[in-house]
C-alpha cells in the first residue's frame, strides 16, 4: 500500500480532506493493524468532482454492484453523489471516501481543530484531532469501538499531548 | 445511523469480493511496511533500545 502516493495524489487535485480512521491513529499515536486510508471529504459539489479526479488517477476501482465494479475513470461526473461513503480498492492500496463521519456534523469545523503533519516520506496530510477522533469512536456501536484507541485517545486529550 | 452501518459494512464486504487476492496480499505488506518508517510506529529507535537495555541491566542486579 502506498500511503504517501494516496495522500499526494489527493493533494495535488486540491481534494479537500481529512484523514481519519487507523492511518491517522497510526501517524500520530500508536501501530494499529489498518490495510485502508480512510478520507472524509469536504461534501460539496465541486470538491466531489475533484475528488473523483483524484481517484481516477490513482486508477481506482469501484460499482454500485459487483456486476458494475470497475476502474471510477470511466464512471460519468457526479458518481461520488450517490451514496454517503465508498470502499474502493487501487493499485496503491485501498481508500475509503466518506461524505458524512458519524459523531460529526461539520466538515469545516472538524478542519479547523485538525493537525497537519508530515508522513516520513515528505506527504503534508490533515488528520483529524484527537478529540474528533474519539467523538467518532464514541459515536459508534459498541461492537465497533476500539477499546484501545479509545484508551489512548482518552490518555492523550488528559494529558494535553494533541489536539 | 443504522442505515450508515450497514452501508459501511455493505462497501467492505463488496470491496473483499472484488479485490484480487495477490493485490490484497502486496498492499497489506507494503502497508506494514509503509507503517514502520512512520515515525509515531518505530520501535527499533535508540531510545527505546536504551530504554530496554535499561530495563535488562536493573533485572540482572536483582
Amino acid at each position: 500500500m502506498d500511503v504517501d502516493h494516496i495522500l499526494d495524489t489527493m493533494n495535488r487535485h486540491s481534494v479537500e480532506c481529512l484523514l481519519i480512521g487507523g492511518m491517522n491513529f497510526l501517524l500520530r499515536h500508536a501501530p494499529v493493524l489498518t490495510y485502508d486510508v480512510d478520507l472524509w471529504i469536504a461534501d460539496t459539489p465541486a470538491n466531489r468532482r475533484r475528488c473523483e479526479a483524484a481517484l481516477a488517477a490513482l486508477q481506482a476501482e469501484w460499482g454500485a454492484t459487483e456486476d458494475d465494479w470497475g476502474p471510477v475513470a470511466a464512471r460519468p461526473a457526479g458518481w461520488l453523489d450517490c451514496q454517503a461513503l465508498y470502499c474502493l480498492t487501487s493499485p496503491a492500496g485501498a481508500v475509503d471516501i466518506f461524505r458524512a463521519v458519524k459523531g460529526l456534523d461539520d466538515w469545516a469545523a472538524a478542519y479547523a481543530r485538525a493537525v497537519s503533519g508530515v508522513t516520513a516520506g515528505g506527504i503534508a496530510y490533515r488528520g483529524l484531532s484527537d478529540a474528533d477522533m474519539l467523538r467518532s469512536q464514541e459515536a459508534l456501536p459498541a461492537a465497533e469501538q476500539k477499546p484501545e484507541r479509545l484508551l489512548r485517545l482518552r490518555q492523550a486529550l488528559q494529558e494535553g499531548r494533541h489536539g | 445511523m443504522a442505515e450508515a452501518d450497514d452501508l459501511k459494512s455493505r462497501e467492505e464486504r463488496k470491496r473483499e469480493r472484488m479485490w484480487n487476492p495477490r493485490r490484497r496480499w502486496q498492499a497489506v505488506q507494503q502497508a506494514i511496511t509503509w507503517a514502520e518508517q512512520q515515525p509515531a510506529v518505530r520501535r527499533n529507535t535508540r531510545a527505546c533500545a536504551m530504554a530496554l537495555q535499561r530495563r535488562h541491566r536493573a533485572a540482572d542486579r536483582h
